[in-house]
């Protein structure tokens, strides 16, 4: 069996997932990730939206509304007790983030910014000197607006370790998922094509691949595919502004390459723009656009592939 | 030698489109100039000063942990210990098995495992491509491998790399592009420049990101600028950025318009201050360019 198989299963969330990803920044991800709830809000169903740009989280100031119930993401840090410590570096060593440091005979130095929280030094101590501690890394939190309810990551600025925050924000989906019915679960991603983004991705029943029909648009593109390829995750591609450019077959080329297809175009409209700015989606906003139109069919099309 | 670097927080505002332009218009104007792309999870750069390659370096600048089968009892301790959830367990085989793209070397594991079956090893997670732009200045290009962890560490090497490239031949300035976001990778772009530009458009998700990034920055203490991309996006949104500019005591490098030069010249895969040069987009970029100059 291929392992990312089986990674893939471990991970699903009860509800129907959808992700919105797409490798380059700024091709309107969190645009279509915040339409798609309202689309599927309006048809009826409840929709769990979680941002998982903990770098540069954007969902909410798209809905205009603000985020509550903060909960901190905490890291483990060693406590050291110099009362229990025998000074044999044996902490300092295991630690592989160079966050301990232990000259001879003398107490270990700690690098708070340096420690990734593995616990491997407070494993090791064998006097007990290690304490569990904790740093505050970022924050989750929810909100709601436009019936639909939100879940929120956030890197504490100056802190790493992003992966944790993603992963925190899955746990609070999966939290929200034990207490309350959801039909349909929306995740939207980092721009990029690194490992938090594949932890966003995993288990999403349809991933959406938001590009543009650029040079950089193709390139990133590819790039998503191939994570997507390599986590085993279903990838559909959404070609946004379309008419940016006429000439799409060097985007279809690609698409044919990873055996995927373009599932929705979404041309360029100036009041996609214009909602964007008042924080209200087009799809309340201004129903009748061509680019809300277009955003409808997408979401036509993805509750056709996910049969809900 | 000035290292200038160019970040935005939101991506996709126009980082590499202005990068591109400011690269073509500085070495025109006779500057020694070597350019590197630091968005090592997206590298775009490249794409437009198009480039002969000269040379690609791996980075080995990320750990995994490997498992020995033949040692491996299946006694699963580690899977209890990995944060990252990177160690799964493989029903079929009733083995655990190591999720590399997950995984972060930081070796917890094998301090864990009572038969000494994990190893911790270094891999290669990117790779540093050295190319002559066909615009006549080396290109030193950080790319992290899909899926990857580390790219912080792929964006130190590239600008010690690009560093390199600046002294021997003598640069007068070393031109960074940055990754979005304002984690890891954008925090080793911003470090140890000079000057840092930062480019934004008026709406509210970068005005956002664009405050996360600035403090990085001040945090570095870089000089720094601010340029409006896509400025008449939205006038009133616009003022909201001057007032933050304002509030801040960022000098305002200037405006550049909503232009369709821009995305035709993309299209093409050419600078817009080539491709239009008398656009009003080109001509807000030279502008810009100038200010910068008179600055350093």
């Amino acid at each position: 069996m291929n392992s990312s198989e089986f990674i893939s299963d471990a991970k699903r969330f009860e509800v129907p997932t959808i992700c919105v990803t797409g490798g380059k920044g700024g091709t309107g991800k969190s645009t279509i990730a915040v339409n798609l709830a309202v689309f599927f809000t309006l048809i009826g169903k409840r929709v769990l939206l979680a941002d998982c740009d903990v770098d540069a989280p954007n969902i909410a100031i798209l809905l205009n509304t603000n985020l509550g119930s903060y909960e901190e993401v905490r890291q483990f840090v060693p406590n050291f007790n110099f009362d229990k410590c025998i000074k044999c570096g044996k902490c300092a060593e295991v630690c592989r983030s160079h966050a301990i440091l232990h000259v001879k005979s003398g107490f270990p130095i700690f690098f708070k910014n340096l420690c990734t929280g593995c616990e491997a030094c407070k494993l090791v101590c064998e006097s007990q000197a290690i304490e569990e501690g904790y740093k505050v890394i970022g924050w989750t939190s929810t909100g709601s607006a436009y019936n639909i309810d939100i879940i929120s990551g956030e890197l504490k600025l100056k802190e790493a370790e992003s992966a944790a925050v993603v992963m925190a924000v899955k746990e609070r989906i999966r939290k929200i998922l034990d207490t309350d019915k959801y039909d349909l679960v929306i995740i939207d991603t980092a721009p990029g094509a690194h490992c938090d983004v594949a932890r966003s991705m995993l288990g999403a029943d349809i991933a959406l691949a938001v590009t543009e029909p650029t040079p950089f648009g193709a390139h990133d593109l590819d790039l998503i595919l191939k994570l997507a390829e390599k986590i085993n995750v279903k990838m559909k591609v959404v070609l946004n502004r379309s008419n940016l450019l006429e000439d799409h077959s060097f985007i279809e080329e690609i698409c044919r390459k990873h055996l995927t297809d373009i599932i929705a175009k979404i041309p360029l409209d100036d009041s996609i723009l214009k909602s964007y700015v008042k924080g209200r989606p087009i799809l309340l906003d201004n129903p009748d656009s061509a680019g809300a139109k277009a955003l409808i069919e997408l979401g036509e099309n993805i509750k056709g592939v996910l049969g809900i | 030698m000035k290292e200038i670097v160019i970040v935005s927080g939101k991506g996709g505002v126009g980082k590499t489109t202005f990068t591109a332009s400011l690269a073509y218009l500085l070495s025109s104007d006779n500057i020694r100039l070597v350019v590197a792309d630091t968005d090592v999870d997206a590298p775009n750069l490249a794409l437009l000063l198009k480039g002969e390659r000269k040379e690609e370096i791996g980075v080995k600048a990320s750990e995994k942990a490997f498992i020995d089968y033949t040692r491996c009892d299946s006694c699963g301790v580690c899977l209890k210990y990995c944060k990252e959830n990177a160690i799964l367990w493989n029903s079929n085989k009733s083995k655990p098995y190591i999720f590399e793209v997950f995984c972060e070397g930081c070796g917890v594991c094998s301090v864990v495992c009572p038969r000494r079956a994990i190893k911790i090893e270094l891999v290669e997670n990117g790779s540093i491509i050295v190319s002559h732009s066909v615009y006549g200045f080396p290109m030193v290009t950080g790319q992290l491998k899909i899926g990857e962890a580390g790219s912080g560490k792929i964006v130190m090497e590239t600008k010690m790399k690009a560093s390199e490239v600046a002294k021997e031949n003598d640069a007068d300035i070393l031109l960074v592009d940055g990754p979005p976001g304002a984690g890891c990778p954008a925090i080793a772009a911003v470090s140890g420049a000079h000057y840092a530009i930062l480019i934004t458009e008026p709406t509210p998700a970068a005005l956002s990101d664009l405050k996360r990034i600035y403090e990085i920055v001040q945090h570095f203490r870089a000089q720094t600028g601010l340029v409006i991309n896509k400025a008449d996006l939205e006038e009133n949104f616009k003022k909201e950025i001057y007032k933050f500019a304002e509030r801040e005591g960022i000098q305002i490098l200037g405006d550049i318009p909503l232009d369709d030069a821009i995305p035709y010249s993309l299209a093409q895969g050419i600078p817009v201050v080539q491709y239009a040069p008398n656009s009003p987009a080109s001509k807000s970029i030279k502008k810009i360019s100038e200010e910068i100059l008179q600055i350093l």
